[in-house]
């Protein structure tokens, strides 16, 4: 992360930011992104208004714009009622916003984010989440590490697993995939699975595997029409179904399974 | 917020919020204003001293201090990743830092100033202008160096508990501290010119200040990552290569500045070494940068430094017949082998930077050098082993001297240079 802020020059490859190569301009790749390191720092002897003008106009916006973009930053961090209070005064979860802000005034494309909810109350996880999914929608690219993988299930749509400097696994989330691909399902009878695997997979042509004495787990390839066809076919053939719907493997789950498999040595 | 100023420079701009409140900006003037009542009502003859006094603690001790601290203050703060992240350019950090996070030390010295003029008129005393042009190039010296010293010091990961060195460079201006030799009558001679030591002294404060900023701006290039081919540390030694010449009284021109030339380059490859560690990392990078064909932009002072010692000991070398007639500085061959002794000893360093371990290799490289340098020779010496002592240290009294003392040097640079080149490719292998 250090090498694509341009903090650190790598001993190989190449790095390209928002089309500017990082190592031979560094500073013209600065303009591009913002970056919050785990170990952030805010200015204790300034304003917070002093704090964003600084950051903004560091990042090359004119002094104007500058001025500008202090206020809407502020409201949707939630700082607008602290603007000109010291950033000493403030705690621990005001002083993160104001380093985000700081990170994000200029308007970067590509914002790096080293633990940006360490240490954090729930509430403001919340929050944090929620902002990183407005600035996802207005199309910035957001590079988040953590090792609080259930706080990037709020908003991540892709995985990058790294191990001792490579690339274990990437992949897209499901909550990036179209609702056309493959999804998985459990399926929980009332009774006792029995006979209802192996018909599963002679008639409907599925994969499936038994979770427990009463559960299913399949795969599936389709939407929601084909989910719902599925449905009706099990009631019609008689199984006493009590819960049938998508199963989502969370981040956690995702990394424990890779442990498992071996890509990773946790 | 001053638009024009928050335009040039948005560093200077953060560091006069921080630097200028209502209660200091009153403040300053009140403190000084008292203690140069309680001073005048003293002794009024002594007003100009105090004022002086005053503007040498204020701008040289606090300015440095200040200068340090605003960089220094940025690690402690755990904002200078932010600050090395932004788009400003090496030269607006610069003068940002040195102009700005000193702004209020001179504020008061410039108070103290106009204070020293005008007491000095005032008892009808001539205005020492060339003094007063003097200390303040030595502030602006002082305060660069000491902003050079944080530099390195962050870049070394030094606590800024630790004070970064900036008290150190006060050593270099304890002999101006009596302001002496800018208010001397006397005379010396500089490249067989006759020159007024205050002049002269004057001069070289303004030309150090400019290096020293041009220095400071190159190390912040190097701590934002910016490529930079090393121009201004070669025109930094030619010029000190050069002014260094003028001292010497022996010699045609053209081989006082290459022996000149090759002693400033030796004590640089030295000191380049305790400002720039080759580390692994390094020379890890200065390769890959070869492979791009853009190592000259990353290429280590220590190297640079090195190439122009062996370049300027070679031409001194062969402007022998040039150089001072009795035997001494002019022996055959000695800047070649103080030179090579240099490639050796930065080779062995190199070689311990590479080896297994890493983490304890600035101790360990300066007790070899020591160990190799003073220690052995001098044990050698004193047991009556005089051979081996010359073949280990072959210059000064005992050594080999000549054209013999040159090859027994180059016979160990190549020795180190073959180790450290097997450290070297042993990493290499580790790594992959």
């Amino acid at each position: 992360m250090r090498c694509i802020a341009g903090l650190e020059t790598p001993l190989a490859g190449a790095i390209t930011v928002a089309g500017v190569d990082a190592i031979a301009e560094p500073r013209a790749s600065h303009r591009q992104l913002g970056f919050l390191a785990d170990s952030f720092g805010v200015y204790s002897a300034l304003g917070v208004r002093q704090a964003l003008t600084y950051a903004a106009l560091a990042h090359g916006a004119a002094p104007a714009a500058a001025a500008a973009a202090v206020a809407p930053v502020a409201e949707r961090l939630g700082l607008a009622a602290w603007l000109e209070r010291p950033c000493a005064e403030l705690s621990r979860g005001q002083r993160q916003r104001v380093a985000i802000g700081q990170a994000l005034i200029h308007r970067p494309q590509l914002l790096i984010l080293d633990e940006p909810a360490s240490g954090l109350d729930p509430e403001a996880r919340a929050g944090l989440a929620a902002l990183f999914r407005g600035l996802r929608a207005e199309g910035m690219t957001l590079l988040v590490s953590s090792h609080i993988l259930a706080e990037l299930d709020e908003y991540s749509t892709h995985m990058l697993m790294l191990r001792d400097g490579r690339v274990v696994e990437a992949r897209a989330l499901a909550a990036a995939q179209p609702a056309t691909a493959m999804r998985v399902l459990r399926l929980t009878l009332v009774s006792p699975l029995g006979e209802a695997r192996d018909w599963l997979v002679r008639e409907v042509g599925l994969d499936a595997r038994a979770v427990d004495a009463r559960t299913l787990e399949l795969t599936l390839v389709g939407g929601d029409e084909e989910q719902a066809a599925l449905l009706a076919r099990l009631v019609g053939a008689g199984l006493r179904v009590s819960a049938f719907g998508e199963h989502r493997e969370n981040l956690q789950q995702s990394y424990l399974k890779r442990v498992a498999a071996g890509g990773v040595s946790a | 917020m001053n638009a024009t100023l928050a335009a040039r420079n948005p560093e200077f701009l953060r560091q006069l919020w921080l630097e200028f409140s209502p209660a200091r900006l009153l403040g300053m003037p009140a403190v000084l204003a008292l203690i140069g009542a309680a001073a005048g009502l003293a002794d009024p003859d002594a007003l100009p001293t105090v004022a002086y006094a005053g503007f040498v603690l204020l701008v040289w001790v606090y300015g440095a201090r200040s200068a340090s601290g605003a960089l220094l203050d940025e690690v402690a703060e755990a904002t200078w990743d932010a600050q090395r992240l932004s788009s400003l350019t090496p030269w607006q950090l610069t003068w940002g830092k040195l102009a700005g996070g000193t702004l209020y030390a001179w504020y008061g010295g410039a108070i103290c100033l106009a204070t020293w003029a005008v007491s000095t008129l005032a008892l009808g005393k001539p205005l020492p202008l060339t003094h007063g042009v003097g200390v303040v190039a030595t502030g602006i010296a002082l305060q660069a160096a000491a902003l050079i010293a944080a530099l390195v010091a962050a870049g070394r990961g030094v606590s800024a508990r630790r004070g970064g060195g900036w008290w150190l460079v006060l050593l270099f201006a304890w002999p101006f501290v009596g302001g002496l030799p800018f208010e001397s009558q006397r005379v010396l001679h500089w490249w067989g010119v006759e020159i007024g030591v205050s002049l002269f002294w004057a001069a070289s404060a303004v030309m150090f200040a400019a290096w020293l900023v041009l220095g400071a701006k190159r190390l912040m290039a190097a701590a934002l990552q910016v490529p930079q081919r090393p121009l201004a540390w070669l025109g930094f030694l030619a010029w000190l290569a050069v002014y260094g010449a003028g001292f010497l009284d022996q010699g045609s021109g053209a081989w006082r500045v290459a022996f000149a030339g090759a002693l400033v380059a030796l004590v640089a490859a030295y000191a380049a070494l305790v400002v720039e560690p080759p580390t692994l990392a390094r020379w890890r990078r200065l390769a890959a940068a070869a492979d791009r064909g853009t190592a000259l932009a990353r290429a280590p002072l220590m190297a640079v430094a090195l190439a122009a010692a062996l370049a300027c000991a070679s031409v001194a070398t062969l402007l022998t017949a040039d150089g001072p007639t009795q035997r001494g500085w002019g022996d055959v061959g000695l800047p070649l082998t103080w030179a090579l002794l240099a490639l050796r000893d930065l080779a062995l360093a190199c070689a311990v930077f590479w080896g297994p371990r890493p983490r304890r290799a600035e101790s360990a490289t300066v007790v070899l050098l020591v160990v190799l340098n003073l220690v052995l020779p001098w044990l050698l010496s004193s047991a009556g082993l005089d051979t081996l002592a010359a073949w280990l240290q072959p210059i000064g009294q005992g050594g080999a001297g000549g054209w013999l003392g040159a090859g027994i040097a180059a016979l160990q640079a190549a020795l180190a240079l073959v180790l450290a080149r097997l450290r070297w490719q042993s990493a290499a292998q580790g790594a992959a």
